[in-house]
């Protein structure tokens, strides 16, 4: 509440300062003076905004005495005799027109008219979501919704001069008419002109940006330097505070939050383990995407469902003009998108990826024995795929209907000897004593999205999704002839939901934007295990979670432009879910303020989220819960982890080229759930089993804090594009009650991480260098060693004091990675070949350190990451 | 800009803005460090037997070079209130850093205790309740035929793929160990904690085959089958052999069976891991582990034949 109360301040200090100047006396006396010269008077006096044709208004002149404060009366006393006459659009600005005839307020509002229009690509057609159209002579813009959709509701009628600019595209100027509904296409910028981000570039879609929210430019991906896949995840850690949790794989961690604080949306639908490779790459393409959006700290109101941050992310249409065929070949995955038209108001957009380690090694190896004869088949499958398509129908202007379908999975399926080593032929032989894994992970997904323009002002969608998470992890473990694990553990999370958003142009100042969800999720989990120690110990178990929940979701927000350089977003989110019957009302606040649009936007929000997942891992048991994500509903006994957060940022362009950013942000956050023994990890084949209850019992409910600031700066010119971003942030948690007591760093508290990328492109060839350093990760480090004793041992045992958890850090961390490509045109096919390469200093960073007692000393056994590597890839376009 | 008020207000703002992220950079990395190095304290008081001893020790540096390297807390003030009496304890003049009690009693079962121990101004404060008696009634061993054979690795390297392993030959050895308990006393609501625990006086260690061992376990008593009045407990453990036709060679192994509460369940079930973690500590101010336990043991030397030869023990008595 305090953060909330705090950018209300600042929001009415800012406010007031405004006042101060309409409260300005207006002075008039003017004889035959040019309408025009008038008008900049009165605007000089009053603070007012007055536009007009230039035509309107040439060689007309105006006599006219006036003393008081009402611009208003100010403007009427002006336009007396003229033929003209001023209507208000919103607070403090007003639209000359022609006065035709004499009319009443009413029958003036009844001859307003919208200005709308949709935005699309001019190359395929497709709908672009965020772009940004702003009419110039009022100063007042707006940004399209999902289906590219933007009005201009209650204009004076006539022809507007507008910029319509997207990330990405050329920006267009050009003159728009209000009472019908335009179709504008804008064409795809040149690579070698455009950067990467839309971070630091203080352009009108930039400006338009709301508190919290971070557009990544898709197509400018590929130059960057990347390990295995360049994907969207990849892209993100170049955005100050957000990192991957681990060193090359794990979630995302934004600003310091647990990776299971993010939610991640695909047409709509969640994803629940966006992740490929055991977390090194995602499932989210980046060709398969026409946009993306990252919400992160305190966000709109018509998002929601996460602590940290909403990853909304589209699927491309498909192209509606021409096809098109793409094929690509990297070190991990080759993979295909194929677009085209079907009929002038149907096109679809098909693609797939898979990996191919395994048709390089083989999957399965019959094996013989030479002396004996005998015969086994061992095996060495992993593979992962993807498949995403939509299938897109535009009847009419009116409608728009999608559907959306994904499916990815990893599949790991190993039956090999135990005694692994570096040669790969001395594992190929029949054994009695081997280990069998069996692991696949999948999200299924379909969505379907009805956008329809119920008249100008109101546009509803309706989208209808089913999304699916499937793991299951067997394992069959014979370390001698008579003991042996058999172990099946599945996890199914099925999450069914239907929205409703309306989209309502009110006025110019009032876009009201409303929404109904309802989800249905259910989260089942089966273990069954058999453990034989010996011929005749076993021990067996059978367990199975089943739950279900409810989940009402009603938000409303209002996007308020009270005046020209003013954006409020004022909004609240209503949610109750059925698992222990929680109902939360929380209000959102976002507001914008354009010093100069050239050189300084400030930006404010705060807000209060609630989640009502977590993610837990089972942190005892070798067997079970390895690589599967196990989602826990809230429930009487489990609460929704909830948060309060703040940020506060300023935008600059401080000279042609540059733009930089400042953000600083607070988070508080409560009934997070963190591991209750830190010092747990995984050391049995059994754990308490797969009970809710003996889950959670594994965790403590505790607060986390977290603040930080994030700067970044991006300079472009000609063929170069440099990058910088710096983040200093502290995240904290209290301490469970087995740590003691206050609070200790979080386990992704990271200090300070400073990242730069230098790209340089031109004609054929493109290049670049991107590097990170940062603050080592927390760790806890002993301070003394003691002896102690037990009952029935005989000697006592030599322990490390580790007084806190998470006291120290590993060492800094460093790298450097460099990319070179070249593209070039073969057999009427458009190729691109990039090197990238990984660590280019070969700096073994520490990436995680053990403490050993021994009998004088401790010796320190440091885990380096991974060295100097070189990775290509192939990339044909048809 | 038509407010110049505003604007110099909105520069204002800037510049906090900008100031408030140089103070973020230049401040330090603030994980606070704990310098004070507390004392250990070691005390188990056991039902049904004579006051034990209390064992005060320093923490010492990590390097040795930083000296202070003595080990016994001397110079302590250490009582022990049991069932209400307070009882003193003093220095003991063999061993420094070794408390006995100024009293001989015995410890009686269902009663509480609070432990004090004064050191060069700190203080470890434990408390707790002492359990019921706990007998073994009966111990089985089962030793297999012949061997088996069994994968040998010493170690896992998660950072590597180069495993060593090689195969060999062990006997796994069940041993089932009944003991009678109040049903009412330590079932329901019960938090009487069972580790039993087999001490074989032979060495084996497969990093991949102790997994499947279970020569020892920490469980709530309430959980363990039932028949009767009594509970029976089984685990095993592995002696190894050098060929396919070895007998299993004669050893000797102790069956320990401890009731305790929840505090030294949790210091038991956390004290086997030193490269990676402490116990879990119930002493508030020190380190270290004050608890009451209820034990009971036996000895069984394991022949070829696999059948327990000779016993000793309070209550053992031979099963067959």
């Amino acid at each position: 509440m305090r953060h909330g109360l705090l950018a209300l301040l600042i929001l009415v200090l800012l406010g007031s300062c405004t006042d101060t100047a309409q409260a300005q006396r207006i002075r008039l006396d003017m004889q035959a003076q040019p309408l025009s010269e008038a008008l900049g008077t009165l605007r000089a006096q009053s603070g007012i905004d007055v536009v007009y044709a230039q035509r309107l208004v040439t060689g007309t002149t105006v006599s006219c005495q006036y003393t008081g404060s009402r611009p208003g009366q100010a403007l009427a006393c002006l336009l007396n005799g003229t033929g003209l006459r001023a209507q208000q659009v919103r607070r403090r600005q007003y639209v000359l027109v022609a006065r035709s005839s004499p009319s009443s307020p009413a029958q003036r509002q009844a001859e307003r008219q919208m200005l709308a229009g949709f935005v699309a690509d001019a190359e395929t057609q497709d709908a672009l979501p965020g772009a940004h159209i702003y009419l110039t002579e009022l100063q007042v813009g707006t940004t399209t919704n999902q289906a590219g959709y933007f009005a201009f509701p209650s204009l004076p009628p006539g022809r507007y001069a507008a910029r319509i600019s997207f990330l990405g595209y050329e920006v267009r100027d050009t003159t728009l008419a209000t009472g019908q509904t335009t179709r504008l296409a804008l064409m795809p910028q040149p690579l070698e002109s455009s950067g990467v981000l839309i971070e630091g570039v203080i352009s009108e879609e930039a400006q338009e940006r709301m508190p919290g929210m971070l557009s990544v430019e898709l197509d400018q991906l590929n130059q960057m330097p990347s390990l295995g896949e360049q994907d969207l995840f990849q892209a993100l850690r170049w955005t100050p505070g957000i990192r991957k949790s681990g060193m090359i794989n794990g979630g995302l961690s934004v600003r310091g939050s647990q990776p299971d604080q993010n939610l991640y949306l695909l047409d709509g639908a969640p994803v629940y383990h966006p992740w490929h490779a055991f977390s090194l790459v995602s499932t989210f393409q980046t060709g398969t995407l026409k946009s993306s959006n990252l919400y992160r700290s305190a966000f709109p109101a018509e998002h929601g469902g996460r602590l940290a941050s909403v990853l909304d992310a589209q699927m491309k249409d498909g192209n509606r003009t021409d096809p098109h065929a793409e094929v690509a070949l990297s070190v991990l995955s080759g993979r295909f998108r194929v677009e085209s038209p079907i009929t002038p108001s149907v096109s679809f957009m098909l693609s797939g990826r898979r990996s191919y380690l395994d048709m390089l090694i083989g999957r399965t190896h019959p094996v013989q024995d030479a002396t004996t004869g005998r015969r086994d088949t061992l095996r060495t499958g992993y593979y992962f795929y993807d498949v995403s398509g939509k299938l897109t129908a535009r009847p009419n202007d009116r409608h728009r209907l999608s559907l959306s379908v994904y499916r990815g999975r990893d599949d790991l399926d190993l039956r090999l000897p135990f005694d692994l080593s570096l040669d790969f032929s001395s594992w190929l032989r029949p054994t009695d004593l081997f280990f069998e894994v069996k692991q696949g992970w999948e999200n299924r997904l379909i969505s379907a999205q009805h956008q329809y323009l119920v008249s100008e002002d109101l546009f509803v969608t309706t989208t209808a999704y089913h999304s699916g998470y499937l793991a299951n992890e067997g394992s069959f473990v014979q370390p001698t002839t008579t003991a042996s694990l058999t172990s099946d553990y599945r996890v199914d999370l099925r999450d069914m939901g239907l929205k409703v958003n309306a989209d309502y142009y009110r006025s110019v100042a009032h876009e009201v934007k409303a929404g109904v969800q309802v989800t249905h999720q259910q989260f089942g989990s089966t273990l069954q295990s058999d453990l034989r120690r010996s011929s005749d110990a076993v021990d067996s178990l059978s367990q199975r979670s089943r739950l279900q929940a409810v989940k009402l979701i009603g938000y409303v927000q209002d996007t308020w432009k009270p005046a020209p350089r003013w954006e409020v977003q004022p909004g609240v989110r209503v949610s109750y879910f059925s698992g222990g019957q929680h109902l939360h009302v929380r209000p959102r606040l976002s507001a914008r303020y354009t010093v100069h649009p050239d050189h300084l936007v400030l930006r404010g929000s705060s807000g209060a989220y609630v989640q009502y997942l977590h993610r837990l891992r089972d942190r005892h048991s070798l067997a079970y819960d390895l690589v599967s994500s196990r989602w826990i509903p809230s429930s009487a006994r489990v609460r929704p982890a909830t948060s309060w957060q703040a940020s506060l940022g300023a935008q600059s362009n401080p000279w042609p080229g540059l733009t930089v950013e400042l953000t600083t942000y607070g988070r508080r956050a409560d009934h997070v759930l963190i591991p209750e023994d830190a010092y747990r990890i995984k050391d049995g084949l059994e754990g308490p089993g797969i009970k809710v209850g003996a889950l959670r019992g594994q965790y403590a409910a505790t607060h986390e804090r977290a603040w930080g600031g994030e700067f970044s700066a991006r300079y472009e010119r000609g063929p170069w594009d440099v990058q910088l971003g710096m983040a200093r942030a502290r995240s904290w948690v209290e301490a469970p009650p087995l740590e003691g007591e206050g609070y200790r760093p979080a386990d992704l508290d990271m200090p300070y991480s400073v990242r730069t990328a230098v790209s340089w492109s031109q004609g054929h060839w493109e290049a670049a260098l991107a590097g990170e350093v940062r603050s080592g990760y927390p760790h806890s480090e002993p301070t003394a060693r003691y002896e102690l004793g037990d009952l029935i041992d005989r000697d006592p045992v030599t322990y490390l004091y580790r007084p806190q958890v998470n006291n120290r850090r590993l060492p800094r961390y460093a790298r450097l990675d460099a990319a070179l490509g070249y593209r070039f045109q073969w057999l009427a096919a458009q190729w691109r070949v990039k090197l990238s390469v990984y660590n280019v200093t070969n700096r073994r960073n520490i990436v995680r350190r053990r403490y050993v007692p021994e009998q004088d000393s401790v010796r320190v056994d440091d885990r380096r990451g991974l060295p100097v590597l070189p990775l290509i890839e192939l990339e044909v376009a048809l | 800009m038509s407010c110049p008020r505003c604007y110099r207000g909105l520069r204002v703002i800037g510049a906090l803005l900008m100031a408030s992220l140089l103070v973020l950079l230049v401040r330090c990395d603030f994980a606070t460090p704990v310098e004070e190095r507390p004392f250990v304290v070691e005390a188990f008081f056991q039902t049904g037997e004579p006051l034990g001893p209390v064992t005060l020790r320093t923490t010492r540096p990590l390097d040795p070079s930083d000296g202070d390297t003595t080990a016994p807390a001397t110079g302590a003030a250490v009582t022990l209130r049991l069932d209400g009496q307070s009882i003193p304890y003093r220095a003991s003049a063999d061993q420094p850093g070794r408390y006995v009690p100024e009293t001989e009693m015995s410890v009686p079962p269902r009663v509480d205790f609070s432990l004090t121990a004064r050191w060069r101004g700190q203080t470890g404060a434990a408390d707790g309740r002492t359990p019921p008696p706990i007998a073994i009634e009966t111990a089985q061993v089962d030793v297999p035929d012949e061997p088996v054979q069994a994968i040998l690795v010493d170690s896992l390297r998660r950072d590597s793929l180069d495993i060593p392993a090689e195969q060999g030959y062990i006997y796994p050895i069940e041993v089932s160990v009944t003991w009678s308990a109040d049903v009412a006393e330590t079932d329901a609501d019960s938090t009487y904690w069972i580790r039993a625990q087999l001490q074989p006086y032979t060495t084996f260690s497969s990093r991949v085959v102790d997994f499947f061992l279970q020569p020892e376990e920490v469980f709530r008593e309430r959980t363990v089958k039932r028949d009767g009045p009594r509970r029976r407990w089984t685990g095993v453990y592995a002696v190894p052999v050098e060929g396919a036709s070895d007998p299993p060679p004669r050893h000797r192994v102790r069956v320990s069976l401890i009731r305790s509460g929840p505090a030294y369940a949790a210091f038991a079930a956390s004290r086997d891991d030193p490269d990676l973690r402490e116990p879990i500590f119930n002493v508030r101010g020190a380190v270290g582990i004050a608890a009451a336990v209820a034990l009971d043991s036996v000895r069984i030397d394991v022949a070829s034949s696999g059948t327990a030869l000779e016993s000793e023990g309070p209550s053992f008595r031979r099963s067959k």
